[in-house]
């Protein structure tokens, strides 16, 4: 694991919506070997992913997040759901949301990117390329495009 | 009337003086005619009736009956009324002539007596008066003509009748698919057709029960439906009469000594006086029966009422025999369609589920085998390696599952696809594997077919693919061609491979075959199961020709209905 050049920096926020343990250490392990000095927020269901998103209780003290990753398979409340509450939410919607999911329907795609979703990921099925898939957002939405500040 | 029967005539002559008679006699006798006589007019009226004479020759001025009078009564007797009759008188006054006219004479002769004239007028009216008789018998010939027809005609249209009520009660009955809606027409139309009070469909169970099942009633009457009848009502020996083929015909239900006592009781139940009972005979068993009441009074059923009742049972029979084959083949194809679906769903969700547990295994095991590589000694390496191929082979299994399982449920709406577009599609998709072979793929002229576009460039990708796949020293040609063949469009993708041994040959198509080493010729053998649930999910069907070492030649139909 790389460290951060400079500690002083902000380290960049991010919330990963997620039900599944293995994923969400694959996630951490794979974000823990990359460049981008990044705090993962995870939460597990679809109704704490609100809450987190709107700081409310028990996440009142919450930092704002500068990147979703959001499974759609959710407990609760669907991803789809959360996807329409932060892209309806004046708030929130300039958050970019990346829609991380093993599902390959053609239906969900669609949803997706009509509830206004930045880009949708079907998860890979191997180590190989669900790495080259993290550092691809890394690289892409965590270094090369500008994000809104908190 | 011809002269010979002239001569046969019988003339009565009636006078009262001798001289005449004797004279007429000779004369008319010598001119061939048989003479009768008589000499007052109660002994003339007397011959007429006994002797039935052609004409009668009749003198107005006698003793006792005048001519008049005579004339008169033989007028009114009807034996004697067609007889004409010549009056001979000296008179020659119009009121006498007058007067005899209106009596009925047809002429007058008067004395003293031309021999001439008598005979001419004899003459002329025997021929009258046959002429008169030939018209007659023919008028009555004519009218009993006219009247056999009409009666003919009668019989026809009321047969006419019947067997068009037949006709239409029967299609009714055979329109109706569903059972109860052929028992309800049935008695519907068999109680009008009737007139019957009530018209009853009584099935049988095989407990040896029965019940109504149809009813038609007239208001006001109580219905049978819905009454289980005991098996006392209806004894095993009677019912093997009716499967045999028995008709009951009961005029007066009250009368008949061969009315079972329990049968009465419930027939007065149900107020019957008169029954006609016909069996419903269906694949050689009982099914049942056709029961026509009459309560309003005692009934004496006719036979064409009962062959008509029985002929329309036997529709019934047809009927739902038919209703029972239907409801079975629904009730099958229904069975099919949902464990089909089922089947479909099951393997979407275990290989779209399979998928996540999976997906762990494979990247933890892969993330060990990244971090702990050559950490640990060699055998665990081995090891990690193993469970990752393994790991591996599973999920192309498990996609190649879900990619079967999708051509049944992801399928899309078939549409006029040109095929030569889907093998272009397909030839692009094997670009690298065509290049890195130096494959040759050519086709003819191909047909539009009514297709799922993707489905059909996936069919020829898997055959074309096959065919470089299992190629054999040579560089792989493949030749691609379709033909017309009656309503289908024949397709061939021809290869010149290592070829497959023809007891295999239907093998191939089962998911996950394989007949050859995965070494060589990588791959789970879903390929041709794939092609093969394409090919019959567009109605068509697939097999291989083929031989060892000398190429295959994939087969395929697409139905050509619609198609350009």
């Amino acid at each position: 694991m790389v460290k951060p050049i400079l500690e002083s920096l902000n380290p960049i926020e991010i919330l990963l919506v997620e039900d599944n343990p293995g994923d969400i250490r694959l996630t951490q392990e794979v974000l823990n070997e990359g460049q981008i000095y990044n705090h993962l927020n995870v939460v597990e269901d679809g109704e704490k992913a609100i809450a987190f998103l709107t700081r409310t209780a028990p996440y009142s003290q919450a930092p704002n997040p500068q990147l979703v990753l959001l499974d759609l398979n959710l407990p609760r409340r669907s991803g789809l759901d959360v996807l329409k509450t932060i892209k309806t939410n004046e708030t929130l919607k300039h958050i970019p949301v990346i829609v991380f999911t093993s599902s390959h329907a053609e239906e969900d795609i669609m949803s997706a990117y009509s509830l206004h979703a930045n880009c949708y990921i079907t998860k890979p099925i191997d180590l190989e390329r669900f790495t080259k898939s993290i550092k691809s957002i890394e690289d892409f939405w965590l270094s090369m495009v500008e994000l809104p500040s908190e | 009337m011809s002269e010979d029967t002239a001569s046969t005539a019988t003339i009565l002559v009636v006078d009262d003086t001798p001289t005449n008679l004797e004279v007429l006699f000779d004369f008319l006798s010598n001119a061939g005619f048989k003479v009768l006589f008589a000499e007052d007019g109660e002994s003339a009226i007397e011959k007429a009736h006994y002797a039935d004479p052609d004409l009668i020759l009749l003198d107005i001025l006698m003793p006792g009956m005048d001519g008049f009078e005579t004339c008169r009564r033989l007028k009114a007797s009807q034996l004697t009324a067609a007889i004409p009759v010549i009056f001979l008188t000296a008179l020659t006054d119009t009121p006498d002539k007058v007067k005899g006219f209106a009596l009925g004479a047809v002429d007058f002769i008067t004395k003293p007596l031309q021999y001439e004239e008598v005979l001419a007028r004899v003459k002329t009216h025997l021929r009258l008066q046959s002429l008169a008789q030939q018209l007659q018998d023919q008028n009555a010939r004519l009218e009993r003509e006219v009247q056999e027809r009409k009666q003919t005609e009668a019989a026809l249209q009321q047969q006419n009748q019947r067997s068009q009520l037949l006709a239409g009660v029967s299609l009714k009955i055979r329109q109706s698919l569903q059972i109860n809606d052929i028992l309800q027409t049935s008695v519907t139309e068999v109680k009008a057709l009737l007139q019957a009070d009530r018209v009853l469909i009584y099935r049988l169970w095989s407990d040896g029960t029965g019940s109504g099942v149809a009813e038609a009633v007239q208001p006001g009457l109580p219905e049978v439906m819905g009454v289980v009848f005991p098996q006392e009502v209806f004894p095993p020996g009677s019912r093997e009469q009716y499967r045999q083929g028995r008709i009951r015909r009961l005029a007066n239900v009250n009368q008949d000594e061969q009315v079972a006592d329990c049968l009465v009781d419930f027939l007065r139940q149900f107020w019957v006086q008169a029954k006609l009972v016909v069996p419903i005979i269906t694949q050689g068993d009982l099914w049942g029966l056709l029961i026509a009441h009459q309560c309003s009074a005692p009934r004496h059923w006719t036979t064409a009422e009962s062959e008509l009742l029985q002929q329309l049972a036997n529709q019934m029979a047809i009927a739902l025999t038919q209703a029972q084959l239907l409801e079975q083949e629904v009730l099958q194809r229904r069975e099919l369609a949902r464990s089909n679906d089922e089947l479909q769903q099951f393997a979407y969700v275990a290989s779209h589920d399979l998928q996540e547990p999976l997906r762990m295994v494979t990247s933890y095991l892969q993330l060990l085998e990244r971090r702990y590589k050559g950490q640990l000694d060699a055998d665990a390496d081995d090891f990690i390696h193993f469970a990752v191929d393994g790991a591996l082979r599973m999920r192309t299994l498990i996609n190649d599952l879900l990619t079967y399982s999708r051509v049944g449920t992801q399928g899309r709406a078939f549409e006029l696809t040109n095929s030569t577009q889907a093998v272009d599609r397909a030839i692009a998709n094997l670009k690298v594997a065509i290049d890195e072979s130096g494959a040759t793929i050519t086709y003819g002229e191909l047909p539009q077919v009514q297709a799922d576009p993707t489905q059909l460039t996936q069919l020829f990708q898997n055959l074309i693919g096959n065919g470089i796949k299992f190629r054999s020293a040579a560089s792989p040609r493949v030749v691609i061609e379709a033909s017309q063949k009656e309503d289908v469009w024949l397709f061939s993708v021809q290869d010149n491979g290592i070829g497959i041994d023809p007891q295999y040959a239907d093998q191939i198509f089962v998911i996950f075959q394989r007949l050859n080493n995965r070494i060589t010729y990588p791959g789970t053998g879903i390929g041709l199961a794939v092609c093969k649930k394409i090919v019959e999910r567009h109605g068509g069907k697939i097999w291989v020709q083929s031989k060892p070492n000398q190429g295959s030649t994939f087969y395929f139909t697409i139905p050509a209905g619609g198609t350009s």
